[in-house]
């Protein structure tokens, strides 16, 4: 049975509904349903972040974290000392890291599973406030958070920004709820740890508490400090193992300053893409339309309420505005956390011109939130079972008429007719016009409901294909707005390639001597990690095999045979829009990106190629002769 | 404006930090150590920053400046707490700044003038020159601290070696260049305004809170006044140089003057005036050479007597220059333990530990910053908690435990510095044939003796009438103690004498018939001797002047009231500033007997520090001294009162001819880069320390021209300086006058010949292999030097990866044996 809940966490809880059996039993049995829920939660958070780590090879910023970390953890191979003398600027996700790698060896996966950890409990994290906000709700949060595409894709990049957003989201859950200050302490001192990922986080939630007003019931003390002061110790130096970490920390504070104060302008005239930033929010509006509308429907739905709460149906016009405004104040005041973390967030991301994707995480938790205040309405309008043949059919034709238009969009759109908007638009009208008669003929709440359904399991399903997309079938595909620099599999292919010809030319896959210049990316020197006999230098042309980019020149002795790697992928999106120098309105290249992720034309994907060299000798035993 | 605005921002944070602490611990004193709260917050995050460093909690980067200001602030607020438990409400209410309030705003629109109007005068000369200074030194000292992956930190001019000089000045100055993320020739000027100002707002702190105590005469408004004197007198005033000059200039003083004032190079030079301004060329720069010494056979022998004003004038960042702020903190220690000392009611609780640890770590920090420092006013901090004791018929017994363990906790806490510190000390040597002449003395410190010799007859005339003692017999008192200094200091030179074997073997063969040493034979020797002891007026005139400080102290003691343990507030400032009065007499006269013994073999660097401490502490007495005579009944006071007043204005005259000589008269583009220069005089070398300031991360090392042969002041090891990238040689002299011995520059001298000259690429092969240079500088100095044929070699066994004109960069790869840094 659900039971009414709070709206929000500043209005006074009601009471549990007592139909049914005993209050012992009944939360007996809620909890044990709500469990397994959660477990379920927990099951899709892992199954979607853990799954098939290793397939991508990592990034440029991923592998020099890599690297870094395993410079921390004294790994002894030359790319790693390469790296030795940088300064981690999360030196807790680089200590972790690095601890982590060494008990589990250096690969991919293992580079991204303390990533993907985070975001599995980031997902779950929701549990703490379902006192606050009632076990329906914070079920759908935590389900909201294990499907958002976003957050799928920020826990399956090895980086340290989604760690301390884990961090920060648990201080505020604890801190929000007077629960168990001492916890929330902890993890003030490990994210202050995460050094200049914590930054954005820390100022974040200090937003949401001062919006949520909990700033107030904030208990600093001696105990507080000494908790947060000996966790960030601990979690700064990698529990005492690298007391540099210390300073790492600071750094990176003053590094998320620099880059602040010192990020370039935008150009004047670059019309609507001046702000780097802008493509990850047509990536947000592109994935998480289940929660986005969801947010709007939340507080649509939130502002409804009140109003109803303060004002009566006779009331006349003016009235009307003035409750409605009333309303809309109350509203804001009830539920500010969450627009806090997602203004603030967003705010933030701008202001630091973020190209990466991890800056929205706290604009998928703000909007989820605001999005299970909707899921809950739609619930309460279940919880009258003589509704449910109603809302099923108007559920049924609305989710038949959203699918029709999705598939028309996704077919006309490959064919670049513009056909596809108006499949888009007949399919939206019918289904408002069954909203409307099915309001005229059952009730308008009914009616809602079942669009809403219908609304939700078609956006479920769309958001799972596009995190499916995003992260398992396309993650080298630079269409992506979240893909900036997809590396492509050929640094898998370049690194067996490898291994191979050492194995052919001296009997041992790791044996043989590579030289790749100062230029050479760190995706590529992460590829080699384990060549013991890799060097870095600046004049390649001695070694058995050398790596340069596509184009280079090598001064050498030696004669040396070269084959072609396509290791990154670049694209810019600008393109991916309407317009019309043929006389023509062509959105064409709009439909094809938004709907299939594919640039044409002068957008073409623009490839990074090196090339694996191979001497003359290495070449003859590799083939054998 | 900006770059200044930034800067003043963390200055006011570190200050912030240090009010955190200072109100605690200095708590003696009227405004609580607002005034010392700017220094102060420095030196403990400077402290802070290097332990960090030194420790390895941190690389050297900005989170270890970052990390030291938290350090600063948590301390603060851990005193704070600790503090706000055990205080009384009445106590609590005495925490408050509000009694103060006209020192504090005074103390801050001095420090903001003084930091804004100083950084301006700097950018109308900003350059940092290889001569004319010590600027090229500094300047390196400061990138090769900025460049050091951790502590100690690398000498960028002898590749492979730690700093070996006192440079926790650069360290603070690192600190603020990283945090405000500007060019370090931009931070050093402005670095030298920071000195500048706290100095003045220290001097001004001190002076305000002598003549604030609970029984002293001076109202509020005389007490501003005090303190804006102690100010103008210690950083801005000079010697009597510009009233000389404009003299001269006026024609007033005839070539006979001239010539029996014998100030070194002054009496030869052309007379070039702008009517009463010098035009001389490098004017200004004679008159830090008042004293005129010479060899026994009668040649020249420079003594340098420079004068804050003058350090700050010439713009140099050197050791003594960097210390001055944090030796006024040292004296705000000394006043603050003589009011009110802060010892633990049980000496060895919990309580006491921090102020004894914050006491340990200002005064040692003064051997870290400036090692002449240290001893002068580790003395005068002890001086004063004793004095304030015994004021108080308080036992000593404790105050000899905090001063002992002050001292070695002090030592205690730099030791890392200790551990690569080589002092080029070797020793006392004796002053047999240099007295210092009366009229040079006067020029050099003519307001202060004025104002020094008459607050001492106030004094005199005061305690006699409160004591009921005759003051004849305070006179005689004082003439006996005259006759024990002088025969004590006799004593002492005939001892040093016979212990020195060196000195006890010159001393035989001189003393031999047709014996000479360095062409010095009996009978020279013998007349210089004679001619010394016809002119003891200065030994003579200092030591009465300290023992009558001595007999007016040990007067007022025996006359003090009994007053109950630690709790009142001394209220007898004159009795402090007759210790430091007493102070920069012993300064003064021991030159006149000793000094000590360093590569230059005289006592130039000996009467250097101790006239530049003396200047110091007689500044701090100054303020008070001349308000009180103002204050005093009777003609004569004010008389003497106004006659300082007027030898005030004349000192002032020479930092006002210096400006303008200086800055060409303003003419100039103001700009706090000191390297712009480089961009119009020499712009391919610019460019190649742009390029390599820009490209090159870390500490690799690097070979251009050395100035070898002991040699200094050249434009050699200039990219070295400006970056702080290592080379096998610098400035020779220097490395010579840091480690003591000239054996390691020896050593590579020869093979940087081989390098740069050698046309056998196998031989430059090993030398490069040997000190793992990576790039190698072909630039105009080097050109000058070195074969054509040797340097073309540079093109196969490098790869030129700069090029601006004449100055080339070659990049080296590391050699088989070497691995990549």
């Amino acid at each position: 049975m659900i039971v009414s809940t709070p709206l929000d966490p500043h209005e006074t809880k009601t009471p549990l509904a007592h139909a049914g059996p005993s209050d012992e039993t009944a939360s007996r049995v809620r909890v044990t349903r709500e469990t397994l829920l959660w477990l379920g939660i927990g099951a899709v958070a892992g199954l979607t972040r853990l799954w098939a780590l290793g397939s991508a090879p990592l990034n440029d910023a991923e592998a020099a974290l890599a690297l870094q970390s395993l410079a921390l953890a004294g790994h002894a191979s030359p790319m790693a000392t390469a790296f030795a003398s940088t300064s981690p600027a999360n030196p807790l996700f680089s200590a972790t890291q690095a601890i982590w790698m060494s008990i589990f060896g250096a690969t991919d996966a293992t580079a991204r599973w303390l990533s993907a950890l985070a975001g599995v409990a980031l997902c779950l994290l929701p549990a703490l406030l379902r006192r606050e906000i009632g076990p329906a709700r914070g079920l759908a949060f935590g389900g909201l958070l294990a499907l958002s595409p976003t957050l799928w894709f920020i826990a399956r990049q090895s980086d340290g920004a989604l760690l301390a957003w884990t961090l920060a989201f648990g201080m505020w859950c604890v801190w929000s709820t007077n629960a168990r200050a001492e916890m929330g302490w902890l993890l003030a001192g490990l994210l202050l740890a995460c050094g200049a990922d914590a930054v954005t986080p820390a100022l974040t939630v200090a937003a949401a508490l001062a919006a949520g007003n909990a700033f107030s019931r904030l208990r600093i003390n001696a105990t507080g400090a000494l908790i947060a002061a000996g966790a960030c110790a601990i979690g700064a130096t990698g529990f005492g193992l690298r007391l540099s970490g210390l300073g790492d920390m600071f750094n990176g504070y003053a590094m998320w300053f620099a880059e602040l104060t010192g990020a370039p302008l935008p150009e004047p005239g670059a019309g609507l893409w001046i702000l780097p930033a802008l493509r990850g929010a047509a990536g947000f509006v592109l994935y998480e339309p289940l929660i986005w509308i969801g947010a709007i429907t939340g507080g649509a739905v939130l502002v409804l309420r009140r109003s109803a709460q303060h004002g009566s149906s006779n009331a006349p016009r003016s009235r009307d505005a003035r409750v409605l405004r009333g309303a809309m104040r109350g509203a804001m005041r009830g539920a500010t956390p969450w627009p806090a973390w997602a203004g603030a967030g967003f705010g933030l991301w701008l202001l630091t011109q973020s190209r990466t994707a991890d800056g929205l995480a706290p604009v998928v938790i703000g909007c989820a939130a605001l999005a299970t205040i909707a899921v809950e309405r739609i619930l309460t309008e279940l919880a009258d079972r003589r509704q449910w043949a109603s809302i099923a059919a108007v559920a049924g034709i609305s989710a038949i008429m959203l699918v029709y238009g999705f598939i028309g969009a996704l077919f006309y759109a490959g064919q670049g007719a513009v056909t596809w908007l108006l499949t888009g638009l007949i399919a939206l009208v019918m289904v408002g016009g069954i909203a409307i008669v099915a309001g005229m003929t059952l009730n308008t709440q009914s009616a809602l409901a079942g669009v809403g359904i219908a609304a939700g399991i078609c956006l479920l399903l769309y958001t799972l294909s596009a995190g499916v997309q995003l992260t398992q079938t396309r993650p080298d595909n630079p269409a992506e707005p979240y893909n900036v620099r997809a590396t492509l599999p050929g640094v898998h292919d370049l690194r067996n390639a490898l291994g191979d010809v050492s194995a052919r030319a001296s009997g041992e896959p790791l044996a043989i001597s590579i030289e790749l210049p100062e230029s050479a990316p760190a995706s590529l020197k992460w590829a080699v990690r384990d060549w013991q006999r890799a060097t870095i230098t600046s004049q390649p042309g001695a070694a058995e095999t050398l790596l340069t980019p596509m184009g280079a020149t090598i001064q050498t002795d030696y004669t040396y045979i070269g084959s072609e790697f396509r290791i990154a992928s670049t694209a810019s999106i600008r393109s991916a829009g309407c317009d019309d120098r043929s006389g023509q309105f062509n959105c064409y290249p709009l439909a094809r990106w938004l709907i299939l992720r594919n640039l044409d034309g002068s957008a073409i994907p623009t490839q990074t190629r090196w090339v694996l060299w191979l001497r003359q000798d290495v070449a003859r035993r590799y083939s054998g002769r | 404006m900006l770059e200044i605005l930034v800067w003043y921002v963390w200055l006011q944070a570190f200050s912030l930090g240090g009010w955190l602490i200072a109100s605690r611990w200095l708590r003696g004193l009227p405004d609580r150590g607002y005034g010392a709260s700017k220094a102060l917050g420095l030196l403990l995050g400077g402290f802070a920053y290097w332990w960090i460093v030194t420790a390895r909690l941190s690389a050297n980067n900005t989170g270890a400046a970052l990390m030291a200001l938290a350090v600063l602030f948590g301390a603060g607020i851990a005193l704070w707490q600790l503090d706000q438990r055990r205080a009384t409400d009445a106590s609590r209410a005495r925490l408050v700044l509000w009694p103060a309030r006209s020192s504090v705003i005074v103390t801050e629109a001095l420090f903001a003038a003084g930091l804004f109007l100083w950084a301006a005068y700097r950018a109308y000369n900003p350059d940092i020159l290889e001569a004319g200074g010590e600027k090229f030194m500094e300047i390196m000292m400061l990138n090769a601290i900025l460049r050091s992956p951790a502590f100690p930190p690398n000498d960028a001019w002898l590749s492979g070696f730690s700093i070996s000089y006192y440079y926790f000045g650069y360290v603070i100055l690192a600190m603020l260049t990283r945090l405000s993320g500007l060019a370090s020739t931009v931070a050093f000027n402005l670095g030298n305004a920071t000195f500048f100002a706290l100095t003045l707002a220290g001097a001004y702190s001190l002076g305000w809170n002598l003549a604030n105590t609970q029984h002293s005469p001076l109202s509020t408004p005389k007490a501003t006044v005090a303190g804006l004197l102690t100010a103008l007198m210690l950083a801005v005033m000079g010697n009597m140089g510009g009233f000389m000059e404009a003299a001269r200039c006026a024609g007033v003083t005839p070539d006979a003057f001239w010539t029996w004032l014998d100030v070194r190079q002054i009496a030869a030079q052309q007379v070039e005036c702008n009517g009463l301004a010098p035009t001389r060329y490098y004017w200004w720069w004679d008159w830090s050479r008042v004293v005129h010494d010479y060899t026994p056979d009668g040649r020249d022998q420079e003594v340098i007597t420079e004068s804050p004003a003058f350090s700050f004038l010439l713009g140099d960042n050197h050791p003594h220059v960097m210390g001055l702020p944090f030796a006024l903190v040292a004296i705000a220690l000394a006043l603050s333990l003589y009011h009110r000392p802060s010892l633990p009611p049980r000496f060895g609780s919990l309580a006491g530990l921090p102020p004894l640890a914050l006491s340990a770590i200002v005064v040692g920090g003064l051997a870290f910053m400036n090692t002449w420092d240290f001893p002068v006013y580790g003395a005068l901090a002890i001086g004063g908690l004793l004095l304030g004791r015994l004021l108080r018929r308080e036992t000593l017994g404790p105050a000899l435990l905090f001063s002992a363990a002050m001292l070695a906790l002090g030592y205690g806490a730099y030791l890392p510095f200790y551990a690569t510190f080589a002092s080029q000390a070797a020793g006392i040597g004796i002053n047999l044939f240099n007295g210092t002449r009366w009229p040079q003395f006067v020029l050099m410190f003519a307001p202060f003796l004025v104002i020094g010799l008459a607050f001492i007859a106030l004094t005199t005339h005061r305690i006699s009438r409160a004591t009921q003692t005759p003051i004849v017999a305070l006179l005689g008192r004082a003439a006996g103690l005259t006759l024990l200094a002088l025969l004590g200091a006799l004593a002492g030179v005939t001892v040093i004498g016979l212990i020195s074997p060196q000195l006890r073997e010159i001393f035989t063969q001189v003393m031999q018939e047709g014996g000479s040493v360095f062409g010095v034979t009996r009978e020279i020797a013998l007349q210089r001797l004679a001619l010394r002891l016809s002119d003891p007026w200065v030994p003579l005139a200092l030591l009465a002047c300290a023992a009558l400080c001595v007999a007016l102290i040990l007067t007022a003691l025996s006359a003090s009231p009994a007053a109950s343990e630690g709790t009142t507030n001394t209220g007898r400032p004159d009795l402090f500033v007759l210790l430091l009065l007493l102070g920069g007499a012993l300064l003064t006269a021991a030159v006149e007997f000793v000094f000590v013994r360093d590569m230059f073999g005289t006592r130039m660097n000996t009467v250097f520090k101790f006239y530049y401490q003396a200047w110091t502490v007689w500044a701090v007495a100054g303020g008070f001294a001349l308000t009180s005579l103002f204050g005093a009944r009777g003609m004569w006071p004010k008389l003497a009162g106004i006659l300082s007043g007027l030898l005030i204005a004349g000192g002032l005259l020479y930092p006002l001819f210096t400006m303008q000589s200086r800055t060409d008269g303003f003419s100039r583009r103001p700009t706090l880069d000191g390297a712009a220069y480089l961009k119009t005089t020499r712009p391919d070398d610019a460019a190649a320390i742009a390029w390599l300031n820009t490209n090159v991360t870390g500490a690799p090392v690097i070979a251009e021209a050395p100035a070898d042969r002991y040699a200094a002041y050249s434009y050699h090891g200039r990219i070295s300086a400006f970056t702080g990238l290592p080379t096998l040689l610098g400035w020779g002299g220097h490395q010579h006058q840091w480690r003591g011995n000239y054996t390691e520059p020896a050593r590579r001298e020869p093979l940087i010949e081989t390098l740069f000259n050698s046309t056998d690429a196998r031989a430059s092969r090993a030398v490069l292999d040997e000190f793992n240079v990576r790039y190698v500088i072909v630039g105009p100095p080097e050109r000058n030097r070195y074969s054509a044929e040797g340097l073309a070699k540079f093109e196969r066994l490098g790869q030129p990866v700069f090029q601006s004109g004449s100055t080339i960069i070659y990049q080296i790869a590391p050699g088989p044996t070497r691995t990549q840094p």
